[in-house]
């Protein structure tokens, strides 16, 4: 069924009179404020508030346009393939090259797992172990230092990170003395319902950089692919605790800014719209001068309701791809439940009800934005709301904002969402030879 | 000679609170600049130009560890603590930085400050403290704080105990805590005479009610 929106501006003023809430003295340092009304019916309004067509700095709610963006080009069911290509040398040794294909989950586990698919093969010696330029490696891509971490010291630059950084990546995991050890991966695999792997038996003698350009494929190659999880997996993971590795990687992966520029041109919202990365953490440009991505809140939303209509038309929910508030996914809660700056479950004005179990939802927050995007499921519509406010007792008066807003239409309705734990790997995600494929092709 | 007219203003702007020199920026400006930035070597470098940790400084009467609250800046907020920052001092809203803090959101840094207090907040400030903690949801800074004061005693502005405020704020978190800490679903309101489970289902709070009716 397609999805027709009535977009209405919240003109702060009259939510200040009219819906009585007591803190909003808050009010005056709200940047932009809108909502869409799920109409069933309506047709796209042009929003005329000024505020709702304003361009603000988003923060970490310009994932929504990065997701929207991934689904839009890839679909929520694309798998990330990186195909390995292993040429046997006389010594019984193999030179092995991989060939990325720009999956920005490739950490420590699936490193591990290739080899153990390089030992399933009968590869034990390594002469060369060579990647080209679409092989993004950090041993731990979902870890707080590759969100917050080193790259962001110098801010994000486009082919980030550099070649130079992920051969030393590469090579620490190599030589980590606990890198043969199963027992975490086989955890992870078992998830996946994939069969526990032996400890490794793999010895790289070195390890390069090596262009697509550069490689050749002889005779005596063999190759495989091996294959993520859903895209619709990796961009909850992704989504849930902001993670801005991850997404200026899939960012660059899609084409970078001119390309997201095309790409809104097409949705007419060039003009709303102006993103420097994926993630809305800061790049130096040239001037040396910080810069953020901005957009409108009417961007915001309007993309948070198609991105729901195209996963609606894909058969999957919003919340396959973002994180509803309150309901941790195993053990692990979003930033939306936790503390803003470390992640920690529990204590955070936005865990409340009525919007538990109710509101899918997307956080930001960099030195002058505090902000939160989403979708908040009333017993009368859908809403798409996004609040956008300097930084202070933000959180505080946005929360007030989407409790009023469910208060207005008549209370949340629950989701019923059931949290699925993250996992890479799928059951499939295994070598599969696609040597005579290529030689065909 | 237009440009000359243009750089007055930036030239007034950087001799705020630093008369005689139109050169260096004031201390006051670079600890704002780097909480900007987020810089923890800039910000050190900069509070170390203060006369005094606790300086006030801005017409607000707010002192670094408030602005760093506001910020959002916690390593900048834990630096002003071991050097002997006051977080008990009040700007001119009579808000002092724990309550900066939680209205930022900062929990653990608002309920670190709490068990760190000395003995002379007042029944007031730690009032003030609770009912903040309440409207930002954070249950680790009610936690600090029952060991400071007696909760049961503190009622908000409308006169309700922290349980009701808790329900009505929607936290779970909060009312599981304050149940533990010895509140009662059952208890009625002084104002109103209903329960806290009573007043959930009213709200029509899922969450909350079901935590209350575990119990």
């Amino acid at each position: 069924m397609t999805k027709l929106f009535h977009l209405v501006v919240l003109f702060v003023a009259t939510f200040l009179i009219g819906a009585g809430f007591g803190p909003l003295a808050y009010g005056q340092s709200m940047k932009a404020g809108c909502f869409l009304i799920d109409g069933q019916g309506h047709e796209l309004e042009e929003a005329n508030g000024t505020d709702a067509h304003k361009q603000v700095v988003i923060a970490s709610t310009s994932k929504v346009l990065t997701t929207f963006w991934a689904i839009k080009k890839l679909g929520p069911d694309f798998r990330f393939q990186t195909r390995v290509h292993i040429t046997p040398l006389a010594d019984n040794s193999y030179d092995v090259h991989i060939q990325g294909g720009g999956d920005p989950f490739f950490g420590l586990s699936q490193l591990q797992f290739l080899m153990s698919e390089l030992n399933s093969a009968g590869v034990q010696v390594i002469h060369q172990l060579s990647f080209d330029e679409n092989f993004k490696y950090l041993t731990d891509p979902r870890s707080s230092p590759a969100t917050n971490g080193v790259l962001e010291s110098h801010g994000w630059r486009q082919g980030d990170p550099s070649v130079s950084l992920i051969q030393s990546e590469i090579v620490q995991s190599l030589n980590r003395s606990s890198f043969s050890n199963m027992s975490k991966l086989n955890a992870e695999l078992a998830q996946a319902q994939i069969p526990a792997r032996n400890n490794l038996s793999i010895k790289v003698l070195r390890t390069i950089p090596l262009g697509q350009d550069q490689f050749q494929i002889t005779p005596e190659t063999k190759s495989f692919k091996m294959q993520s999880n859903a895209l619709s997996v990796l961009l909850k993971d992704m989504n849930r605790v902001s993670n801005n590795y991850i997404s200026n990687v899939l960012f660059d992966d899609l084409g970078g800014p001119q390309a997201f520029e095309s790409f809104y041109q097409s949705l007419g919202l060039k003009d709303e719209v102006d993103f420097v990365n994926g993630s809305g953490m800061w790049i130096i440009n040239d001037r040396g001068q910080k810069e953020y991505n901005q957009a409108s809140c009417n961007a915001v939303v309007s993309t948070l309701a198609l991105l729901d209509q195209i996963l609606e038309k894909k058969q999957h929910d919003l919340q396959d791809v973002m994180a509803v508030i309150g309901i941790y996914e195993g053990n692990e809660c979003s930033t939306m439940d936790g503390d803003p700056n470390r992640h920690k479950c529990g204590g955070v004005p936005y865990n409340v009800d009525p919007l538990i179990g109710a509101t899918v939802a997307k956080t930001g927050s960099v030195a002058m934005t505090t902000a939160l995007t989403g979708r908040l499921s009333t017993n009368q519509a859908d809403i798409y709301f996004g609040y956008f406010y300097a930084p202070g007792s933000a959180r505080e008066a946005i929360t007030a904002q989407v409790k009023d807003l469910a208060k207005t239409y008549s209370g949340t309705k629950d989701l019923n969402y059931q949290p699925k734990p993250f996992q890479y790997f799928q059951k499939d995600s295994g070598f599969v030879n696609i040597t005579n494929s290529l030689r065909n092709s | 000679m237009m440009s000359h007219f243009l750089l007055l203003p930036l030239i007034f702007i950087f001799n705020v609170g630093h008369a005689g020199s139109t050169a260096a920026p004031s201390p006051t400006i670079e600890v704002q600049k780097s909480i900007e930035s987020k810089n923890i070597s800039d910000f050190n470098a900069a509070i170390k130009k203060l006369k005094s940790v606790n300086e006030v400084l801005n017409e607000k009467n707010e002192t670094a560890l408030m602005l760093a609250a506001r910020g959002e800046f916690s390593r900048g907020m834990l630096a002003l603590l071991k050097n002997g920052a006051d977080p008990l001092l009040e700007n001119s809203d009579h808000k002092n930085s724990i309550l900066i803090s939680l209205e930022s959101a900062l929990c653990s840094e608002s309920a670190m400050m709490i068990k760190n207090l000395s003995d002379k907040a007042t029944n007031e400030q730690l009032t003030a403290m609770a009912q903040k903690s309440v409207s930002v949801n954070c249950p680790d800074a009610i936690k600090a704080l029952s060991k400071k004061t007696d909760l049961k005693k503190i009622r908000d502005a409308s006169g309700e105990n922290l349980l009701m405020s808790s329900v009505e704020a929607g936290s779970p978190d909060l009312v599981k805590l304050l149940l533990k800490l010895g509140f009662s679903a059952q208890e009625k309101s002084e104002k109103t005479g209903d329960t806290a489970i009573e007043r959930a289902k009213k709200l029509g709070y899922r969450t909350v009610l079901k935590t209350l009716e575990k119990k």
